[in-house]
């Protein structure tokens, strides 16, 4: 049984500490260059750092994989993250609760928002075809899902939001400079907030850069990470919209 | 509230008669959490009963973003405080949880709790104005003299005038170089300051009489046509749910009657039925004809498509976002126009278009705002970089007339 207290990477053995990294540096290709990309990593606090790979991207620039090991440990038990507290249905199970509790179609919509053009994210969430085994919401009988694409700007969703009087948005965020994502997402709050209809919404996003604590400080309901499937998302928008709004009695349940 | 220890942040809130009070910032770390701990400790010695509560996640050890530490939140023994139980996990103060107050989040449910010792505390789960609108009347319910709301990122709506009476905008050396700052800051500055449609439309009307001959008149978009959005009927206890709907909670004052036109309320009235009557007794008064598009969005109708709006129509009423596509759609009208937004943080003009649009003679004005209660300036950045203190406040202090304070100081 290993000790999940002190856990350390995995490179050939157990607790050897590898770990490897990939970057440029704005130097031309050669001697030198690897020489700055062992001292880059060993600046870092890396030990017994081993470039491995370097190619000469061109323009000046040179691309690099060091290897090196390190002697943190981390205390995998103490470790604690957000999690939504919906417990994840199947399709049949989700649209039999859609007829059961909210009694009519949802409407839910999907974008790509901003600069942003790589959908594969929420093509997997939303076509037909859905991905890895599950349907996308699309073939959902009780959801009618709009998959509005790529670069969609906040205002026009925020418009078709209005328009097909969505109960759900889920905003997709994959590829995005300078962290150009947080404000992007964080204006569509705000929008839907000036507009009055932010409580009447249930607000998703996702992205490999986004998890629910992001998602939250952002204003969101929640937000997924890369690998997660239709019926995730879709379990979580239905509890939601099933559950009373806040309210100042003292009608919830004690924890 | 006892004998107040000496704090300029909190004489100034004082003396500004305000109760309740957001800290927001012109971007991500430019200090809020900084400025939000100086306010409890500053309350804590001056015997203020503070209930406190964060429109993102405060009090964590790193960033979520940049992976930076974090200043810790401390509370003192009696304070309240709103956040997901879970959240609490890393946290020291011993808290005694009163009640729940039905937010849910990835972290747990949002309960209000009192600290029962000094701690450490750490804020999640709070999201959205209508949390913070039920918030605030339960901390004050439950004894709070000031409730405080910490911003989160970039997101302004902590300073929602129904939601506090004062907002503290944070700057610092996070933004860039001096300049950048100052740029940032005056961006900053200039929606939480933007005019009071009180004294704007009287001003407008009367530099537009000369020129019209003819008395000025309005017309009023809704945030929302009355069927765009699905009423609550999927959720359970609707009617109930409504009872705190952002309307009826913070106006205090009943929806106007559509079916009444003469029961004009003075302005604060939202949610269903709000399209009609949005104009104030006194700008009726000033204004010869006021045009209501109840059917219509603001969000997404341009104004030019309003047929029946003549020249005469100069100053526009709109209930949702004001975006750069609502001001290119006043810009080329012919003569100066008023836009009359709901409030600060109901703008949202892009630098371009709103130098564009001011350039043309036309003017933005707000219905309500909260206060400026000053700027907190932080010269130094999560990543090391430093500014010149006394230069930077000196900057900031150029760019406003409120008061600035270093935060680090």
């Amino acid at each position: 049984m290993r000790d999940l207290r002190r856990v350390r990477p995995y490179g050939d053995t157990f607790d050897d500490g590898m770990v490897q990294f990939s970057f440029s540096l704005p130097v031309p290709y050669g001697e030198e260059a690897r020489e700055a990309a062992r001292q880059f990593v060993a600046k870092m606090g890396v030990l017994e750092p081993q470039v491995t790979y370097a190619a000469d991207l061109g323009e000046g620039m040179t691309f690099f994989v060091v290897y090196g090991k390190t002697n943190h440990d981390i205390d995998f038990t103490a470790i604690k993250t957000p999690k939504v507290e919906s417990p994840v249905m199947d399709f049949y199970e989700i649209n039999q609760f859609i007829r059961e509790r909210i009694g009519r179609k949802i409407v839910v919509l999907g974008a790509c928002t901003g600069t942003d053009a790589h959908t594969v994210g929420i093509d997997a969430i939303m076509n037909m075809k859905g991905y890895a085994g599950e349907y996308g919401l699309e073939r959902y009988p009780e959801i009618e899902a709009h998959n509005l694409g790529s670069q969609v700007s906040n205002e026009e969703l925020v418009k078709k939001a209005l328009e097909l009087k969505a109960d759900a948005i889920l905003v997709s965020q994959v590829v995005t400079q300078k962290d150009v994502h947080i404000p992007n997402l964080a204006e569509l709050v705000e929008l839907l907030e000036a507009q009055d209809v932010r409580n009447k919404i249930v607000l998703v996003c996702g992205g490999p850069r986004l998890g629910h604590e992001l998602a939250l400080e952002l204003g969101y309901d929640a937000g997924f990470g890369p690998g997660t499937l239709a019926p995730e998302v879709a379990s979580f928008i239905v509890h939601e919209m099933a559950k009373p709004a806040a309210r100042s009695d003292r009608g919830g349940k004690r924890q | 509230m006892t004998n107040a220890g000496h704090s300029p942040l909190w004489e100034r809130v004082d003396a500004l008669g305000v109760r309740d009070l957001a800290v927001v910032g012109v971007s991500k770390h430019a200090g809020k959490t900084t400025a939000l701990v100086r306010l409890i400790e500053d309350a804590s010695r001056s015997g203020r009963r503070l209930g406190v509560a964060s429109v993102g996640v405060d009090g964590e050890r790193v960033d979520s973003v940049l992976g930076t530490p974090k200043p810790p939140i401390p509370a003192s023994a009696g304070g309240l405080l709103a956040t997901a139980v879970g959240a609490m996990k890393e946290a020291s103060a011993p808290v005694q949880w009163i009640e729940p107050t039905g937010i849910s989040s990835p972290f747990g449910e949002v309960w209000i709790g009192r600290a029962m010792a000094a701690g450490t505390i750490c804020l999640a789960g709070v999201r959205q104005l209508a949390h913070l609108l039920l918030l605030r009347e339960r901390f004050h319910a439950l004894g709070a003299d000031h409730v405080i709301y910490d911003g989160a990122l970039s997101r302004m709506i902590a300073m929602h005038p129904d939601a506090v009476e004062g907002v503290v905008l944070a700057t610092g050396a996070v933004v860039g170089s001096m300049e950048d700052v100052v740029r940032a800051t005056r961006q900053g500055l200039r929606k939480v300051n933007i005019g009071l449609a009180e004294g704007a439309v009287a001003r407008f009307c009367a530099s537009q009489a000369g020129f019209v001959g003819v008395a000025v008149a309005a017309a009023e978009f809704p945030a929302v046509p009355a069927d765009a959005v699905r009423p609550d009927a999927a959720r359970p206890d609707a009617a109930e749910a409504n009872a705190f709907e952002p309307t009826a909670a913070r106006s205090g004052s009943a929806i106007p009657d559509a079916a009444e036109p003469t029961a004009v309320r003075p302005v604060a009235v939202r949610g269903a039925g709000e399209n009609e009557n949005r104009t104030p007794e006194w700008s009726r008064a000033l204004l010869s004809d006021i045009k209501r598009y109840p059917g219509a969005n603001a969000f997404t109708d341009d104004i030019r498509a309003a047929a029946d709006l003549t020249e005469r129509h100069r100053v526009f009423y709109y209930s949702g976002a004001v975006t750069d596509a609502v001001a290119q759609s006043i810009l080329l009208r012919p003569y100066p126009s008023l836009l009359v937004a709901e409030s600060p943080v109901h703008v949202f003009l892009s630098e371009g278009v709103w130098r564009q649009y001011t350039r043309r003679g036309h003017a933005v004005a707000v219905r309500r705002s909260a206060r400026l209660v000053g700027v907190v300036v932080n010269p130094v950045s999560p990543s090391g970089a430093t500014l010149p203190r006394t230069m930077l406040r000196q900057r900031i202090e150029a760019l406003t007339d409120v008061p600035v304070w270093d935060v680090m100081e």
